[in-house]
């Protein structure tokens, strides 16, 4: 709804409102006062009509009284004035005085002249029977006390109801003794109440008290009338308004009702002036309506119509340089100097966002670390060059085609990433394993914030990946190298262990048989001195011997030839061809495989293994009659072992690793100083390779081996 | 007469074992001196199987001398074995090796052994240290050779 709408709607309404409510409070006062008005006059109209019937009734009394006090009434009633009925009661007379009925009666009560006359007919009439009988009935009205004595009043007879006034005949001086009584009456018919409404100007009517009243309203008013309120007002319709007056006859019993009806005109008036105070009111309203709305329209409602139309325009057309103009100095040209104010830093904070989007855009492209932004469901938003870099893509669409989720080296980790990201809002260096399109695994640490709408639901990540390849072979190397170091300072150790034990022992024999020695030819014992000598021998050879295989031993570690590509049959042929004299000298068959592949090794240290290995094999072959060695290989898991095996005495399981111990002897008869395996262990180990060996006791022995390859 | 005292001699270097029973004949008359060569031999010996069946011919030894550094079987090995049988392990060990190592020092005593000896340069030295540590021992039960 329009605010022109709504401000006519409202102020219509309120004048509305408020022209009722002044109608309503006019109307009670108003009309109120009026209608009280109205009843006061017909009240007194009521009046009117009650004291012209008194005055009526006071007019016959007087008449009566000219009557009653006469000497000749006196003298007819006492029977001496014969000619009285005759000269007096003639027709001419009730005409005159408007009497219909005239009873003189004697001091008994017994009436001695009675004449009724029809006023309207104007002729005698006799007198009503009923009016004997009510007068026989109450002898009150024919029996005065006084000369004085007076009674006037109303009895209702079936002829009609009837004005009656009774008096004492006495003297024209006003004397007694009282000879008898006048009784005058007037009939209350149509004729005296149309000249009492003439006399009164007032409608006028008159009903029986008890009879069965034939208007509506004239029940009402006959149950409403009593003794102590004998006038009751009551409107009929709008058009007039009745009063009622409860008459009494003599008796003092209700015996009329009399009615005037008059027409409403005061009320009407009052009625009148209001429709005409609501019709002035109206029309204020109306005119003030309609200037309202013409001056709000003026001054209001078109100045907000532009000011709406011109910044929808603006809005629409997101031209933020356009300004709106509106002329004078009032609140609209206030709140457009607003706007135009709010337009400008609009427009100013528009610039710089747009600065700040170019600056972060061509950060976004040339930054070297890969940063991202993908949607919540795994797909991509956007990716730097270097991010497609990374996962080895050719093209960002390339990259983009690609569920984020498969850039995972395991799928599910990054539901786990993503937990975490929205567990603490953002990640710092997370460590994820992420692939290249070639499907290489790139070790990398993510720093990543969730990205939330206006209500805070996530809808995306973004962030930098950091590639720790690089890191991670350098952490790798050095572990590799701390583990190889801790391995040689160990085996270090181990050695020095070992070579002090092993040439103390040789140092014990020659210092001790020195001793001995010197004491034996001390003593002269020359039988024991040539095994003293041996002994002190012995011991420095073998001393000798050690020194030089533990010079050999660190030799492999350190002096190798730089390694060459050789077919292993070339190595056995040249280890054989060493051995030729002692195999022929202990009757060694040997057995050479075939196809050897061709091994990438320090030729003249892997011959040297291989006559290391058949030359125990040899020594180790026991009483067997036809003694074997085999020389070759087998595949495992894609990497040839060679092997040399041989039918001898073979080792128990337990001797499996201490033969390549340093200086450790199956044998203590054997010859050498129990480095030989040793020796061969490290030279395979240098290379890379691996050395173990598969036998059992009394089953011949295999030493086993893998070299690298080519 | 007295019941002669048995050693058993657990060495594999030919001279140092020679060198050993010469001294202990220097100091005991009567000593009946076994020597074994190694580990597996030693064991034989002392729970008379194998070669070594005989009781007559291998009697239970009153002292064990052990070298530890032994072909085939460790001398703690055999250290270990002797003090884990019920009926070998009250006979007394010296352990004689060439070894200064601490970690061996301690191993061999958590091992049960009696005495840890080093073979000393010297012989006279030598002689004097298997003279007092067996005395120790044996003693009271072994009559001195004047």
């Amino acid at each position: 709804m329009s605010l022109q709408k709504k401000t006519l709607l409202i102020t219509g309404l309120t004048l509305l409102c408020l022209i009722a409510l002044l109608y309503a409070i006019s109307y009670n006062l108003l009309l109120g006062s009026f209608a009280e008005l109205e009843e006061q006059t017909t009240r007194r109209n009521v009046e009117r009509v009650l004291s012209a019937l008194a005055e009526d009734l006071s007019t016959l009394e007087a008449t009566l009284g000219d009557w009653a006090a006469w000497d000749d009434t006196y003298n007819f009633v006492g029977g001496i004035n014969e000619e009285y009925v005759a000269n007096n009661l003639l027709d001419g007379t009730f005409i005159g005085l408007r009497i219909s009925l005239m009873l003189f009666t004697n001091q008994s009560g017994a009436i001695v002249y009675g004449k009724a006359f029809d006023l309207r007919n104007e002729q005698e009439v006799p007198v009503p029977p009923s009016l004997i009988e009510l007068l026989s009935q109450n002898a009150s009205l024919f029996h005065h006390p006084t000369t004085a004595s007076s009674i006037t009043g109303l009895v209702l007879l079936p002829e009609g109801p009837l004005l009656i006034a009774s008096q004492p005949i006495r003297t024209s001086a006003e004397e007694g003794p009282i000879r008898g009584t006048l009784i005058m009456g007037r009939y209350l018919d149509a004729q005296e109440v149309e000249r009492l409404a003439e006399l009164t100007q007032l409608s006028l009517s008159l009903y029986r008290f008890n009879e069965s009243p034939p208007l509506p309203e004239l029940r009402e008013a006959t149950f409403a009338l009593s003794k102590d309120s004998p006038i009751f007002i009551q409107p009929v319709g709008r058009e007039s308004i009745a009063g009622f007056a409860l008459i009494e006859d003599i008796y003092g019993k209700p015996a009329l009702v009399l009615r005037i009806d008059q027409p409403r005109s005061i009320y009407l008036q009052g009625l009148a002036t209001l429709r005409y105070l609501l019709l002035a009111v109206v029309s204020v309203g109306v005119v003030f309506l309609v200037l309202l709305v013409a001056v709000l329209n003026t001054l209001v409602l078109s100045p907000l119509a532009y000011l709406n139309e011109r910044v929808s325009s603006i809005g629409a057309s997101g031209d933020l340089s356009k300004r709106v103009e509106i002329t004078g100095r009032d609140e609209f040209s206030n709140l457009a100097d607003s706007v135009n104010a709010m337009l400008a830093s609009l427009e100013q904070s528009q610039s710089a966002l747009a600065e700040s989007e170019e600056k972060y855009r061509a950060f976004f492209k040339t930054s070297r670390d890969p940063v991202f932004i993908t949607s919540r469901d795994g797909k991509w938003i956007d990716a730097n060059d270097a991010a497609v870099a990374l996962f080895g893509y050719e093209s960002r669409s390339d990259l983009f085609n690609v569920r984020v989720a498969d850039l995972y080296e395991h799928a599910d980790d990054r539901a786990e990433h993503i937990r975490h990201i929205e567990e603490q809002g953002a990640t710092k260096d997370y460590p994820v394993n992420l692939r290249k399109k070639d499907g290489t695994g790139i070790p990398t640490l993510i720093t990543s914030v969730a990205k939330r709408d206006d209500k805070g639901a996530v809808i995306g990540y973004q962030g930098t990946i950091r590639d720790i390849t690089e890191r991670k072979r350098a952490e790798e190397e050095r572990e590799r190298l701390i583990k190889d170091l801790e391995m040689r300072n160990a085996e270090m150790e181990r050695f020095v262990y070992t070579i002090s034990h092993e040439l103390r022992t040789p140092l014990v024999t020659a210092q001790a048989y020195t001793d001995l020695l010197r004491r034996d030819l001390e003593r002269r014992a020359s039988e024991k001195v040539a095994a003293d000598l041996r002994f002190i021998e012995n011991a420095v050879s073998m001393m000798a011997r050690l020194l030089e295989d533990t010079l050999e031993l660190s030799r492999t570690g350190r002096v190798m030839s730089p390694p060459e590509d050789v077919p292993f049959s070339a190595l056995v042929r040249d280890a054989l061809v060493q051995l030729t004299e002692q195999l022929k000298w202990g009757g060694v068959e040997v057995a050479v495989a075939e196809d050897f592949p061709t091994v990438h090794v320090d030729r003249t240290r892997l011959v040297e293994v291989l006559v290391n290995l058949i030359e125990n094999s040899i020594k180790f072959m026991g009483d067997q009659p036809k003694p074997k060695i085999e020389i070759g290989y087998r595949t495992a898991d894609n990497e040839p072992i060679f092997f040399v095996k041989d039918n001898g005495i073979g080792l128990e399981k337990s001797q499996h690793e201490k033969v390549f111990q340093l200086f450790y002897k199956m044998d203590k008869e054997s010859k050498g100083s129990g480095a030989g395996l040793t020796i061969v262990k490290r030279i395979v180990e240098v290379h890379g390779g691996r050395i173990w060996i598969e036998s059992e006791l009394g089953k011949g022995c295999t030493v086993c081996f893998t070299l690298p390859m080519v | 007469m007295e019941k002669s005292r048995t050693i058993l001699l657990i060495e594999d270097e030919e001279a140092h074992a020679a060198l050993i029973t010469r001294i202990l004949e220097e100091v005991y008359r009567g000593v009946e001196i076994h020597l074994v060569r190694n580990g597996e031999e030693a064991l034989d010996y002392l729970f008379q199987q194998g070669t070594y069946a005989n009781q007559e011919k291998s009697p239970r030894p009153d002292l064990v001398l052990l070298d530890l550094r032994l072909p085939r079987l460790d001398g703690l090995e055999v250290l270990k074995a002797i003090k884990r049988s019920e009926r070998l392990k009250v006979i007394p060990v010296v352990v004689l090796t060439s070894s200064e190592s601490e970690t061996d020092v301690q191993t061999a005593y958590l091992s049960g052994a009696n005495i840890y000896l080093v073979k000393s340069l010297g012989f006279g030295e030598f002689a004097e240290l298997i003279r007092m540590v067996t005395s120790w021992l044996i003693k009271a039960r072994l009559p001195r050779k004047d």
